[in-house]
């Protein structure tokens, strides 16, 4: 695995996390232990976020899509091409 | 609304293509048990739902199985690349191939194309909650039997984490049931219409 693969795998760990924890709280929306475990992946998943896209460009149409007076939105692969 | 994220919920990287499997997976993408009737289903029926709990989860159940649609769709697309004639005509592939070359289209493994009738949206909570609980077991097997006709470890793991999910989900639904039949009037003992008579 290489940078780029190691930092998008980070994304994609913490994205799940949160995800499972979100529906986990939407039919226990008090249960403390869930509630830390989904603020705990939701920061996980911003940072490692932030990390790929200083890097490597954007994960979402935002900032990080416009570099040298262009949208590099549309330049890096799509997720179904099977690159990274 | 929607924020699209550049990534898959699980990675797809298929190395080899084939197109026997591409035929019977795309039955996930639009086929009466599909990933396209499952975010169907659970972002209309969100609308009618008369607790915050199942409002929630059926919104954010939907949402993540349109990502399960986008992993679906790479699946096939990779199956189906760099093909030759010989190989999509001894797979069967070429009645596919047609009418959609290698494009993705929502179909059943069987050919026909995705109808909404393979989903329900009945403005009554414990009907449309029941159904869902049958639609993620129906995904379920379907996904067992992929399973049982695939070999290929690059498309096995994707199904398998697929698969997984309809496991969670039931059990989310199952819990939403519950929370919505808890909150009926207690006369009601058949939970029969609760939407015509709420907070009774």
């Amino acid at each position: 695995m290489n940078d780029k693969e190691r930092l998008l795998h980070d994304v994609r760990i913490a994205f799940f996390k949160r995800t499972e924890a979100n529906l986990f709280l939407d039919t226990h929306p008090e249960d403390r232990e869930a509630l830390c475990y989904f603020r705990d992946a939701d920061r996980e998943f911003r940072e490692a976020k932030d990390d790929y896209e200083r890097r490597f460009g954007p994960l979402c149409p935002g900032g990080e899509s416009v570099r040298d007076g262009k949208f590099i939105w549309i330049a890096a692969p799509w997720p179904w091409q099977g690159e990274a | 609304m929607w924020t699209y994220l550049k990534a898959l919920e699980f990675p797809v990287k298929i190395k080899t293509p084939d197109a026997r499997a591409a035929k019977i997976i795309i039955s996930q993408y639009g086929g009466p048990d599909g990933e396209l009737g499952a975010s169907l289903r659970y972002l209309s029926q969100r609308f009618a739902m008369p607790t915050p709990e199942a409002v929630g989860i059926l919104n954010d159940v939907g949402t993540e199985e349109l990502a399960h649609l986008e992993m679906v769709g790479a699946i096939v697309h990779q199956l189906t690349r760099g093909l030759s004639e010989e190989q999509i005509k001894a797979a069967g592939l070429d009645v596919y191939f047609v009418d959609h070359t290698a494009g993705i289209y929502p179909a059943s493994a069987a050919g026909d194309p995705f109808n909404a009738f393979a989903i329900a949206s009945k403005g009554d909570p414990i009907t449309d909650l029941s159904e869902d609980m049958a639609a993620e077991q129906k995904a379920r097997t379907t996904y067992d039997n992929i399973l049982r006709l695939v070999s290929d470890p690059d498309v096995r793991e994707p199904i398998k984490f697929l698969r997984a999910r309809e496991i969670v989900h039931y059990q989310r639904f199952g819990e939403a049931l519950r929370i919505v039949s808890d909150s009926l009037d207690r006369r009601n003992v058949y939970a029969c219409n609760p939407a015509l008579a709420p907070g009774k």
